[in-house]
């Protein structure tokens, strides 16, 4: 696990978005101050094939957690990811858009509609599931956690889960959380200041 | 004297009658002056067993409203709910009631309070009315007719 201390917060009203002056919206960005590598595991995406800590290498990610049987959160953050993604597409090229990848927690009931769930908000948004345990793995990866409830009388249950979204580097690491509301301009504009600081800090003598 | 207590009786008669007459007419208005305002389903895919459902509510009477249940033709039950992030965390919790006050308004928006609708009853197209029953705690009902809409049409930040 992430220990607290390692984390810090680079992102409020007033720091991201002090040059984007018109923006009054808000982020809640926190960046790591070491990037952490998303240990192994091995789940499947919505058409089955195989997701691996590897399928988050050579491209940005953005991963949350949750679960189809969710109607309210993770629906909207899946919606405002979307459009998270459209406002980077004005701030940053094509091959830095991030995947989106929703790792639904509750196998059982996730699996029969997970394309489904995850597509209606973008058709390129991937869901990921599989075993319980490479779930835990790669919950434990973007310093995340779910618990599934005890089932009522009915058979159903609640799954608590963390609401951020893991900011999965293309070496993947996690290097950075946000965490509701995701209003899109400034979100789109934390993480377009984040991809070009990363790439100018791994190209020597262009950084600052 | 006997005369006179009867009549007696019967004015108290009268009265009591006059005044549930009075009570009915007042329970009667108390589900007229809540309104559900823009009230909408995000569309969800064929498939899905639960969805949820939006709306602002507005008490204009003089009495505090409170919601007690919901149910829909539409669906197989329907739970108040309001989910909390708190800590980082994202939790959904079922609750007993919901109070209106007097004058005042209820938001129920994304990531807070919601109508969880669960096990649709049938497929639902944009644009589609779901019809939505509040019960109130004095028995009344307020009937709501839910626009089904897209998320990115509705506008996640959106304020009509």
């Amino acid at each position: 696990m992430l220990k607290r201390q390692q984390l810090r917060v680079v992102a409020t009203v007033a720091a991201v978005v002090a040059w984007a002056s018109m923006a009054v919206a808000r982020v809640n960005g926190v960046i790591l101050d070491r990037p952490a590598l998303v240990q192994a595991f091995t789940l499947d995406d919505h058409n089955g094939k195989p997701f691996t800590a590897d399928s988050l290498k050579g491209h940005w990610s953005l991963v949350l957690a949750g679960f189809t049987n969710c109607p309210d959160v993770c629906p909207f953050t899946l919606a405002n990811l979307e459009q998270v993604v459209a406002e980077l597409g004005l701030r940053v090229r094509p091959d830095r858009l991030p995947a989106v990848i929703f790792l639904a927690v509750d196998p059982d009931r996730d699996r029969p509609n997970l394309k489904d769930y995850v597509v209606q908000f973008h058709p390129e948004f991937i869901g990921v599931t599989g075993a319980i345990d490479q779930i835990d793995r790669a919950l434990k990866g973007i310093d995340a956690i779910a618990v599934r409830a005890k089932p009522d009388a009915r058979g159903n249950y609640q799954v608590t889960h963390s609401a951020a979204v893991a900011v999965i580097d293309p070496q993947g690491r996690l290097v950075a959380k946000i965490s509701p509301p995701f209003e899109p301009a400034p979100t789109a504009q934390f993480l377009a200041d984040l991809f070009h600081q990363r790439e100018n800090a791994r190209a020597p003598g262009n950084g600052q | 004297m006997i005369g006179g207590w009867l009549e007696l009786r019967r004015f108290a008669v009268i009265t009591v009658l006059t005044g549930a007459a009075l009570v009915t007419v007042a329970s009667a208005s108390a589900g007229k002056s809540l309104k559900a305002e823009n009230a909408w389903v995000p569309w969800a895919p064929p498939g899905l067993k639960v969805h949820v459902a939006y709306m602002t509510i507005v008490n204009r009477g003089t009495t505090d409203q409170v919601i007690v249940s919901a149910e829909s033709p539409d669906y197989e039950r329907i739970e108040l709910h309001r989910s909390v992030v708190k800590d980082g965390v994202s939790t959904m919790q079922a609750i007993g009631e919901v109070r209106i006050p007097t004058n005042g308004r209820v938001e129920f928006a994304p990531i807070g309070l919601h109508l969880m609708l669960i096990g649709p009853r049938r497929l639902q197209a944009v644009d589609d009315h779901v019809q939505i029953v509040l019960r109130l705690s004095g028995g009344e009902e307020v009937r709501v007719a839910a626009v089904v809409r897209r998320r990115d049409d509705h506008g996640a930040h959106s304020h009509h």
